[in-house]
């Protein structure tokens, strides 16, 4: 049967072969990482909503001043690298 | 003394249950609130006074969710803070609640109109043209828009932060001793602008002060000492509310 498909591959330029696992594998990852950006932070489009947009709006708000902005965000920056 | 039974049945815009505050532990523990119980009514200027170190800028830290309780839980609406997760207090606080600080916390590198409608610009969301109109004719501010914090006295600046405030139309304002850093005359104009957006546009104000003049422009006025409430005033008057400071011995 394998074969007789590999024949109908080789000769139409379509059916299965050993490289259709890398379309559902794609597709899995692609699916994995965009219900892993949602659960860590909001939809894939807004992904960079992270401590330092938080800190940010809170700086926006005047939930914060400039100096305690700055020391936080200097310690988000350490904790980038 | 307590609360009357109120005749009137309010919605509460935010509520303490027995909210409990303890920093430290062990010997060192301090507490800062007492299994405080309260309700902040919808539409109301609410003052919340006390002598430094009664409790009062944490109740309000902690109603407003920048801090969390020991025990106890407080609501903003029906939402219980305790249950939200760090995200959604964030996402709760930007829809729901706004803030004036004693500093005014403005970026100096914007101008005041830049500042006002910033909070809604990072959030992504639309500005309302009318209401946003509305917010800066009540506080005064029309022809300072153009103007930077820098160039502005610290009344305007102030006005700027109530604005800001207001713009996002929360369902309640937190203003934590929004005069302290400002003249009698200034520091009058900011608490008229705050009655005003109370009584002409409808929002809900909490400001938390030590200062007598300024609680008897709210409705009511909520007393703490040693972080529990030991008094509750309907219409208080600047008389009323010092008479009571002073046994309290703020």
């Amino acid at each position: 049967m394998f074969t007789t498909l590999a024949t109908h591959y080789h000769g139409w330029g379509w059916g299965p072969g050993p490289w259709v696992l890398f379309f559902p594998l794609f597709w899995l990852t692609l699916i994995g990482f965009v219900i892993w950006r949602f659960r860590r932070g909001g939809p894939p489009w807004r992904y960079h909503e992270t401590g330092r947009s938080v800190l940010d709006e809170m700086y926006a708000r005047g939930e914060i001043d400039a100096d305690e902005y700055r020391t936080r965000r200097d310690v988000l920056r350490e904790g980038q690298r | 003394m307590s609360a009357p039974a109120a005749t009137v049945t309010r919605t509460a815009a935010a509520r303490a249950v027995d909210a409990t505050k303890v920093y430290g532990s062990g010997d060192t523990a301090v507490i800062a609130l007492d299994e405080v119980s309260v309700d902040l009514e919808a539409g109301r200027f609410t003052a919340v006074m006390g002598p430094s170190g009664s409790g009062k800028s944490t109740l309000m830290h902690c109603v407003a969710g920048l801090d969390t309780l020991t025990a106890g839980h407080v609501y903003i609406g029906d939402v219980d803070l305790a249950t939200l997760s760090d995200r959604q207090l964030t996402l709760l606080r930007r829809d729901r609640i706004g803030f004036v600080f004693q500093a005014f916390n403005l970026v100096p590198t914007l101008t005041a109109g830049e500042n006002i409608v910033l909070p809604d610009r990072l959030a992504g969301r639309r500005v309302d043209a009318a209401w946003l109109d509305e917010v800066v004719s009540t506080v005064g501010l029309g022809d300072r828009l153009t103007h930077r914090p820098a160039e502005l006295s610290g009344g305007q600046q102030q006005r700027v932060a109530v604005a800001r405030a207001l713009a996002g139309r929360p369902d309640i304002v937190f203003a934590d001793e929004p005069t302290g850093n400002l003249d009698s005359r200034a520091g009058a104009e900011i608490l008229g602008f705050l009655r005003r957006a109370v009584d002409e546009l409808g929002q809900t104000v909490v400001m938390v002060t030590h200062d007598p003049t300024s609680a008897a422009v709210a409705d009511r006025a909520v007393f703490l000492a040693d972080g529990r409430i030991v008094d509750d005033l309907e219409s208080p008057t600047a008389a009323t509310v010092f008479d009571r400071m002073s046994t309290l011995g703020g």
